[in-house]
């Protein structure tokens, strides 16, 4: 007979790993918002005008 | 424990009452700055504040001050008074680690320059205060990104004390330095001012010489102070402000807190965005922040809604930061040092940052040229803007920063974005920004910020001395402090 106990221990067993976030994940996601950042600033619309905002002065 | 000359009292007093008592020979510069050094090596420990104790330099300096103020030499209201300063600010010949790992060992052989103008005004510093690693430029995900520790909050030390100049924000709020020098990129004198307790100010971007800090985003940068109050803040201005050559971004400026020169409550006009309040989950916290509305109303100030058009503030303030960062540290990543990191999101985040390009700085840099005009065109119609300084509490030292949930509420369509985009327009178009002490949630301190137009420093300061004159918010201690 299988216990209550020994069943849920060989569930947990035989469970997958909880995902861990490992560094290559993190990478990933940060050249992800970077990208987003990106798409997000492309979306918006500017006219031809429109200079950023440093001023270059040849003193 | 204090000496039968310093009571526990000396602790939470302002600038101005310390040198008063100091003028009137109540105690003298060293008996006070050895009281205020000894308290800061002991506690600042327990809340991870302090990075490097200053003692030995600083007793000597007392015993400068004390000759001065023995020969009737007067410097003026910050002579004699200790303070603390953030470590991505230089101290000549002293640990400047920037609260990072690989800089370790790093020393620079001249103070910053916020740091000398406050020696030259006879203020001692007692010491570096801790800080996020790199000023959390790659973006951090745990308060434990940092060299020194997590800052932990003295109102609750399960919780941050908010970053990244947490060691600032928490030695003010327990009494363990009289004021501090921080800095703001973009949160980072506002978000430990408000966790903390702490009325802080970021000043106008160029009013305060960068000279000496480290750089995070030279076109963001700023180094403010954390005080006890709007009228200590303004005095800390004083004196840190005012043109620098050695600072390519300085205004060129010098700034005087002047409160009399500013017009009565009645003719400064406010706009807020009550609908911003209405989307928050904590109704705790709602009713902190409308209490503090209500309460500028009733100190006479015009209220009047407002919204700022909608832009990619946000994605415009990261993409600067990141560019910039990952030229500044360009070195530390290519050469993998940045993996001695505490954080593993901010290594990530400075690794990516490669990957932008200078369409995408140049892109994000128009879109600031727009945020800078749609922010002066508000100010056509009002002087302040009055918001929350932060949204929620301090967060738990647990917590994952960049992945907070269930804080506004999913269900309700804003009509507009309110002044929800105010952080990054404000740190984009370089404005001046006052957190203030406002009320308590769930045990922990809440703040509103006043903002107002390039260089009109004066202005918020006042506002924020006038709300401080009928409020006592700023005084709380925090319960289980020494």
């Amino acid at each position: 007979m299988v216990r209550r106990r020994d069943f849920a221990w060989f569930l947990m067993a035989a469970a997958p790993p909880a995902t861990a976030q490992t560094a290559a994940d993190d990478l990933a996601a940060a050249k992800e918002r970077v990208k987003s950042n990106s798409q997000e600033l492309n979306k918006f619309s500017l006219s031809i005008a429109t200079e950023p905002a440093f001023a270059f002065k040849a003193y | 424990m204090p000496s039968k000359l310093i009571s526990a009292d000396t602790f939470w007093l302002t600038i101005r009452e310390l040198h008063a008592k100091l003028v009137a020979k109540e105690f003298s510069c060293e008996e006070l700055t050895k009281a205020w050094a000894e308290r800061l090596e002991k506690i600042g420990p327990k809340y991870n504040a302090l990075a490097h104790p200053l003692t030995k330099i600083a007793m000597k300096r007392a015993k400068e001050i004390d000759k001065e103020l023995k020969r009737g030499r007067t410097r003026g209201p910050l002579q004699g008074v200790p303070f603390g300063a953030k470590d991505l600010l230089s101290f000549a010949n002293e640990p400047t680690r920037w609260g990072a790992k690989p800089f370790e060992g790093q020393k620079f052989p001249d103070h910053a320059a916020a740091i000398a103008k406050l020696d030259k005004a006879g203020a001692v510093c007692i010491g570096k205060l801790g800080m996020v690693e790199l000023a959390g430029g790659g973006g951090y995900r745990y308060a434990a990104a940092s060299l020194t520790g997590p800052g932990l909050n003295p109102w609750d030390p399960a919780r941050w004390s908010g970053g990244s100049s947490s060691g600032s924000g928490s030695a003010v709020a327990a009494g363990l330095v009289p004021y501090a020098l921080g800095s703001e990129t973009w949160g980072s004198i506002l978000t430990p001012a408000a966790y903390c307790n702490v009325t802080g100010h970021r000043p106008t971007y160029g009013f305060v010489s960068r000279a000496g800090a480290m750089a995070l985003s030279w076109t963001l940068d700023k180094i403010g102070p954390m005080c006890r109050s709007a009228e200590d803040c303004g005095i800390v201005m004083q004196t840190i402000a005012g043109g620098d050559s050695n600072d390519p971004g300085s205004a060129g400026k010098s700034f005087y807190f002047a409160p009399v020169h500013v017009r009565p409550n009645a003719e400064i006009r406010v706009g807020f965005a009550p609908a911003d309040l209405d989307l928050l989950v904590d109704a705790d916290v709602r009713k902190v922040f409308a209490d503090a509305l209500d309460a500028f109303r009733q100190m006479g100030f015009p209220m009047k809604e407002v919204a700022l058009p909608a832009m990619p503030y946000s994605a415009a303030a990261s993409t600067i930061i990141a560019c910039e960062a990952s030229s500044i540290f360009e070195e530390l990543i290519a050469s993998g040092r940045v993996d001695q990191l505490a954080d593993q999101n901010q290594i990530a985040g400075l690794k990516a940052s490669f990957d932008y390009t200078a369409r995408d700085y140049l892109k994000a840099m128009r879109v600031r040229t727009l945020a800078a005009e749609a922010l002066r065109k508000l100010f056509v119609d009002v002087d302040i803007l009055l918001t929350p300084s932060r949204i929620t509490i301090a967060s738990k030292l647990t917590d994952a920063l960049d992945k907070m949930t269930g804080v506004t509420r999913e269900d309700v369509t804003p009509k507009d974005r309110g002044l929800r985009d105010l952080s990054a327009a404000g740190n984009l178009a370089g404005l001046p920004a006052l957190s203030l002490p406002c009320g308590f949630a769930h045990g922990m301190p809440l703040a509103m910020s006043v903002v107002s137009r390039p260089f009109q420093d004066n202005l918020v300061l006042t506002v924020g001395t006038r709300f401080q004159e009928r409020s006592d918010w700023h005084k709380r201690r925090p319960p289980g402090v020494e």
